[in-house]
């Protein structure tokens, strides 16, 4: 006999139930295949329950938002930059990722979720442009790069986790409260400073030991950067190609071959 | 595995707030997704039996148990309401 949810269940049920944790977790990827950070939208999120050794599936809206900011004005504004009376333009500050080297330096807007709120962050993939730099009529390489879209998976691993961090955000004029959550990134390995090559930096993607870790274990600082900073095998992954228009397009997974384009090593 | 979103969503009133039920079956298993119109509730439910052969209501993951029981009654009645 098992327990499931305290009550006394079959092996059978139990397993049943244990296969449909497992199917709810690929739900959101199976009626979402894209999510663009940009727009700020809903993801599917694995919190820890407070007090307790568990966790629930939940959506939290991507772009960590800090509890300063008073309301859905001052949050478009931090997140999209704004001019002030003067003329004076603020640059947007973004925080879908959040450095994982700089998590908890002190001051840091992540410090303490780092510390208090880490959460999961389902994934069954994603995207990142590679810069390709053509040569010009004099053989140098020209200033603009040309950008290709990849897709990258875990082969054989429908869905996976990244490591996350969550604020909780009030907007103090409606009342309304959202958890917000970033992404938290490290170096890049092998494949993905091909394909971010730019900037050379790829999300902390878990093991679920290490994802187990970060969620419900109880890990002291130099415990939770060194998993902020862990770097996924480069030989577990994968990436392809992808249209220039995936956004829009019907399969935004489709790979596309580009034959000016060298093959990944 | 593949999920079926059904058109039979609903709302349920629980504790005076409005609680939004999607319908999704999977394979011949039904679960309910419960969320809240600010957010702040989202869990999944279905329906199990115990080792005695008793159904129960359950949440999915584990955790969430007396919510689910409180709620899955509300989901019940509506069930048993509109049939």
């Amino acid at each position: 006999m098992c327990y499931y949810n305290g009550v006394r269940v079959t092996r059978a049920e139990f397993i049943r139930l244990k296969q449909l944790e497992k199917a709810i977790a690929k739900l959101n990827f199976l009626n979402k295949p894209l999510l663009i950070g940009f727009e700020y939208t809903n993801a599917p999120v694995l919190k820890r329950v407070a007090g307790r050794q568990d966790f629930e599936i939940t959506e939290m809206e991507w772009g960590f938002l800090p509890p300063y900011l008073k309301n859905r004005e001052a949050a478009s504004k931090f997140r999209h930059g704004y001019k002030d009376d003067s003329g004076r333009f603020h640059p947007p500050i973004t925080t879908l990722n959040a450095v994982g080297e700089e998590l908890l330096l002190p001051g840091k807007m992540y410090r303490d979720a780092a510390l208090h709120r880490r959460c999961l962050v389902l994934s069954s993939g994603f995207y990142e442009w590679r810069h390709v730099h053509p040569l010009g009529k004099t053989g140098k390489p020209l200033k603009t790069a040309v950008k290709y879209p990849y897709h990258i998976f875990l082969p054989g691993q429908e869905v996976f986790f990244m490591a996350g961090i969550w604020q909780a955000w009030t907007d103090k004029d409606t009342g309304e409260t959202v958890d917000t959550f970033a992404i938290v990134t490290t170096a890049a390995n092998k494949l993905m400073e091909q394909v971010h090559n730019s900037k050379k930096r790829m999300p902390v993607i878990l093991t679920e030991d290490l994802a187990y870790e970060w969620l419900l274990g109880d890990p002291d600082e130099e415990r939770i950067k060194a998993i902020a900073t862990a770097q996924y095998a480069a030989d577990k992954m994968s990436a392809y190609p992808i249209a220039k228009d995936f956004r829009s397009a019907l399969d935004p997974m489709e790979k596309v071959e580009y034959p000016e384009l060298a093959p990944l090593i | 595995m593949m999920m079926e979103n059904l058109d039979k969503n609903f709302e349920v009133l629980y504790h005076e707030r409005s609680l939004h039920v999607e319908v999704i079956r999977t394979g011949k298993q039904v679960l309910y997704r419960v969320m809240s119109a600010d957010g702040q509730m989202a869990l999944f439910l279905t329906r199990a039996k115990d080792a005695e052969g008793y159904y129960f209501w359950t949440s999915i993951p584990e955790g969430r148990q007396q919510l689910a029981e409180e709620i899955g009654v509300l989901i019940e009645a509506y069930i048993q309401s509109s049939s």
